[in-house]
């Protein structure tokens, strides 16, 4: 999966009608909320077969973090 | 005093951990035999009861037959306590199909077949026998992030009703325990993937604590028993409160 189909999988998770770019705050994503995070969670466990916590999903500050979770799992 | 007798057997599903070993260990103290049945041998070996590991999702189509086989093998069966299940937590945004069918699967489908089963008179002790489902107080409150799980438990519960009606008439009783929130190896795990203080967050959400599964293993032995003999259809929630 490239990076850019991940954002986009990422802003379908969040239901948004805007892109969504990797420098953004994720409080300043009206949407991302503590449902958003566990969906997030589902996300990742059904794209890429990895579990996170909420936890880790918690230390996340931009949606870079977000994507840096899966690492080389994106190209 | 709920006493069971050594030649009475009683399958038990999920009885390598949690709720299910309780269940399978309170059984063999008041003296009944178990049938236990799990997907991991080594933890069965421990219980002291006869063990059966089987992948209960993998095999749904077969179980009413491999329980006429192990009705063969151990004698009759006088009940039934059926624990095995799955939780997963996704959001409704977050639901893939195929998933949520497997986990109905396990959850729903195979204990409806264990039942089907059960209801064979060449495999249940007759009248006085008893089935007893694990549910879930998630089918009758709602939680975020539990859409399809409440669901399959909340088919389950219904199902129980359906099913005492039509077996009242063989004396064959059903009924399931909805318990809440209680400490197991499975929610031990959630403990570490939601941070240090998942336990005591959710403490605060039963009024009398969160469970053991010992709280859970007299009730099950309870509606198995006798003593119950004139309970059946009914969804019995044992959650500390959780659900008022």
């Amino acid at each position: 999966m490239t990076k850019q189909e991940l954002l986009k999988e990422i802003k379908n998770a969040l239901q948004r009608d805007d892109d969504i770019a990797e420098d953004m705050e994720l409080e300043s994503i009206e949407e991302w909320d503590s449902l958003a995070a566990l969906t997030l969670l589902s996300l990742y466990d059904q794209l890429f077969s990895v579990t996170f916590t909420m936890a880790e999903i918690g230390k996340c500050r931009k949606v870079s973090d977000l994507v840096a979770l899966v690492g080389d799992k994106v190209s | 005093m709920i006493k069971f007798q050594k030649e009475d057997n009683y399958l038990v599903t999920g009885a390598s951990s949690g709720i299910g070993r309780a269940i399978a260990s309170k059984i063999i103290e008041l003296g009944g035999s178990v049938i236990a049945v799990a997907r991991r041998e080594e933890k069965l070996n421990e219980l002291g009861a006869v063990s059966e590991v089987i992948d209960l999702s993998a095999k749904v189509d077969d179980l009413s037959s491999w329980m006429l086989d192990l009705a063969k093998k151990h004698g009759k069966i006088k009940g039934l306590a059926l624990s095995a299940g799955v939780q997963e937590t996704v959001p409704l945004r977050a639901t893939n199909l195929s998933k949520a069918r497997q986990l109905f699967e396990l959850n729903y489908f195979a204990n409806l077949a264990l039942a089907k089963g059960f209801c064979d008179k060449r495999v249940n002790a007759g009248r006085g026998s008893s089935m007893v489902f694990i549910s879930s107080n998630a089918a009758i409150s709602g939680m975020p992030g539990l859409v399809n799980y409440s669901a399959s438990k909340g088919a389950l519960d219904a199902a129980v009703r359906a099913m005492a009606a039509e077996l009242a008439r063989d004396g064959i009783r059903v009924n399931s325990v909805l318990p809440g929130f209680v400490r197991t190896e499975m929610t031990e795990k959630w403990g570490s993937m939601n941070g240090p203080t998942y336990f005591e967050e959710m403490d605060k959400k039963y009024p009398l604590g969160i469970g053991r599964p010992e709280q859970l293993s007299g009730v099950a032995c309870f509606l198995l028993s006798d003593s119950a003999g004139w309970i059946t259809g009914q969804n019995i929630v044992v959650d500390g409160g959780g659900s008022l």
